[in-house]
């Protein structure tokens, strides 16, 4: 029985050994090599002083490499903590002190660009390349291409309750929270998941969403749970997927909404392209809207569209069985197997159908919290409010999402009443983009918005108010945030103010500021 | 609010208008000093996201008109090739 996220890759050697599994261009493994890969790497981190639930920070672009540092990790008793391949140092920086990384993979172009970051992140004691050192001279640097490390010792002192991964994502506030996931966490995301898609070991899955996010790591472990085979892909051009799917015999394909305005209005190719392999595809990360879904449902109408609703603390909440896309295509469907979710208003209550309150979830995904954050934690994990503590309790993980639900049991999505901005699929807090806007001295205040816009799901959006004396352009702005930030949290337009409103409580008050631009309408939809 | 009209797309220097634009708005781009014939894409300079962005300060910045069969690395490939798709856009 498999409670380590590491035993599915084991299983699925031991059964399909020759069995193709990763696809990375050119490069191809099969289950034997993908294990010895990742074996080499628990090796090199257990040859590094490894300890179990160490903290192990993966930072390379979706590739092989990325895939066995992860398994690698979890087969070294480590825990691993994928970090966005866009990210800019600063960022990388916040992960590697806020969860006291130990290990760091890597590879020597990204090591050269985060030196600065590395001497500031005391927690990290070696950086383990993917390649060689070149002529780096760090005596923290550990090769695995100059190395032949023994075999890993076994781990099993790990629980499945023990903690797996630590996934970071924003919230409407602050820098990013490292959402903890237990071994248990991320096996039952993956049951679930082959359970409502209907997954196989025929699949063949298009990874394009980063393993840094939930539903992109989901893609892997699923994968590898069935014994199918993950084709790895970076994107520019819509046409890359489709030539991609086409190419790879391709039958499933997970997206964010940016993605599927990317295929349906600048991929020609899709236009062009017949996908009959295409079995399946799946959203999340947002809303899509009802036009793209029309598209896509007209130019593949033999494949399944499924639009999910998920966060990185509870990991999916919520899908659209496929057919119920033309009848209810703005629905985020109902829950996802073994799962519960329901709808709450202020006092603790369930809510009564149409009536909007927070959608609350219980099941086998419910995280562990917050890395180093209980107060944080306690506002998100809480005890169910419908079951008392003396009739046995249960955690239960509250989203933030004001939902409703309708006669029929399907869950609307309706807003946030916070300042969160979902851009491109991730989650942005303003905080982080104005802090950088006001890291260059020009403003005397920022405050960032999200714009609804076709592509992006919102668009940031920065107000500035200039520094005394000083008379900055939206050039100088932009092009600072573009130094710091990755693309999905650099504003895309910046407006110069004279002041801000202010909520009764005195905090700048955004959900004016965005209902003032874009009308009541955009007041509560921050999709 | 946030155009600022650049006099250079008037007529002379487009490769200097895109690559000022490709520095500034690229981090990479500036950290590894990219020659005007370097790959934007492969290193993963210029993103999924970043490609729209180009896009978006080409149609204001020189009045052109990228349509869906444009997107593609033969024009986006490096700062050489943007520059010879704005020219043959305008020609």
């Amino acid at each position: 029985m498999a409670y380590l996220l590491h035993h599915l890759l084991e299983q699925s050697t031991s059964l399909h050994g020759a069995r193709e599994a990763l696809v990375d261009k050119e490069r191809r493994q099969n289950y034997d090599a993908f294990l010895a890969s990742a074996q080499a790497v628990a090796g090199a981190l257990q040859a590094c002083g490894l300890d179990a639930r160490d903290r192990v920070a993966v930072f390379l672009p979706k590739s092989l490499e990325e895939a066995h540092g992860i398994f690698g990790a979890s087969l070294a008793g480590g825990v691993f903590v994928p970090v966005n391949a866009l990210l800019r140092p600063a960022q990388v920086g916040h992960i590697l002190n806020d969860c006291g990384v130990r290990f760091l993979i890597t590879s020597a172009q990204r090591y050269q660009q985060l030196k600065e970051t590395l001497d500031a992140a005391v927690s990290v004691e070696r950086v383990v390349l993917i390649d060689d050192a070149g002529d780096a001279t760090d005596p923290r640097l550990y090769s695995l291409s100059e190395s032949s490390p023994a075999e890993p010792a076994a781990a099993d002192c790990t629980l499945g309750e023990d903690l797996a991964a630590i996934l970071y994502t924003s919230g409407s506030t602050g820098r990013p929270k490292g959402v903890m996931l237990s071994h248990r966490n991320l096996i039952a995301g993956s049951r679930i998941v082959c359970d409502y898609l209907g997954l196989t070991s025929d699949e063949r899955i298009l990874s394009v969403l980063p393993f840094s996010f939930d539903y992109g790591l989901n893609q892997l472990i699923t994968t590898v749970d069935k014994a199918a085979a993950l084709v790895l892909l970076t994107f520019r051009f819509g046409d890359e997927i489709v030539k991609a799917a086409d190419a790879e015999n391709i039958t499933g394909l997970a997206g964010v909404p940016t993605i599927w305005a990317v295929l349906t209005q600048a991929a020609p190719k899709f236009k062009t392209t017949d996908l009959p392999h295409l079995r399946y595809i799946t959203n999340s990360g947002g809303a899509v809207p009802a036009e793209t879904t029309r598209r896509l449902r007209e130019r593949i109408p033999h494949t399944s569209i499924v639009w999910m609703y998920g966060l990185t603390e509870a990991f999916r909440s919520t899908y659209l069985s496929p057919d119920q896309i033309d009848t209810r295509p703005t629905s985020m469907g109902k829950a996802i197997p073994e799962t519960e979710v329901f709808v709450v208003n202020a006092n603790g209550e369930r809510c009564a159908p149409g009536e909007t309150g927070i959608l609350v979830h219980r099941g086998p995904t419910v995280s562990l919290g917050y890395w180093g954050r209980p107060e944080d934690t306690a506002r998100v994990i809480r005890q169910n409010p419908l079951v008392r503590d003396n009739e046995g309790g249960d955690l239960v993980c509250y989203s933030g999402d004001l939902v409703r639900m309708d006669e029929d049991g399907y869950f609307f999505f309706v807003g946030r009443d916070d300042a969160m901005i979902k851009s491109s699929g991730y989650r942005v807090s303003p905080t982080e983009v104005e802090e950088v806007i006001m890291g260059t001295g020009l403003a005397a205040q920022a405050a960032v918005i999200g714009l609804p816009d076709p592509v992006m799901g919102d668009r940031i959006h920065a107000l500035v108010r200039p520094a005394e004396g000083k008379t900055p352009t939206a050039g100088e702005i932009l092009a600072a945030c573009s130094k710091e930030l990755p693309p999905h949290m650099t504003p895309r337009g910046v407006e110069f103010v004279d002041e801000f409103p202010r909520s009764p409580n005195g905090k700048v008050d955004y959900k004016k500021l965005r209902t003032e631009r874009v009308g009541d309408a955009g007041a509560k939809v921050a999709k | 609010m946030t155009s600022e009209p650049n006099p250079v797309a008037a007529g002379g220097d487009i490769v200097g208008s895109i690559r000022n634009f490709i520095y500034s708005r690229f981090p990479l781009a500036a950290d590894q000093q990219v020659k005007d014939e370097d790959d934007l894409l492969e290193g993963g300079i210029v993103d999924s996201l970043g490609i729209l962005d180009v896009v978006g300060h080409l149609e204001q910045e020189f009045g052109i008109q990228v349509g869906d069969d444009d997107l593609n690395p033969e024009n986006f490939g490096n700062i050489n090739a943007l520059m010879r798709f704005v020219e043959q856009k305008r020609a």
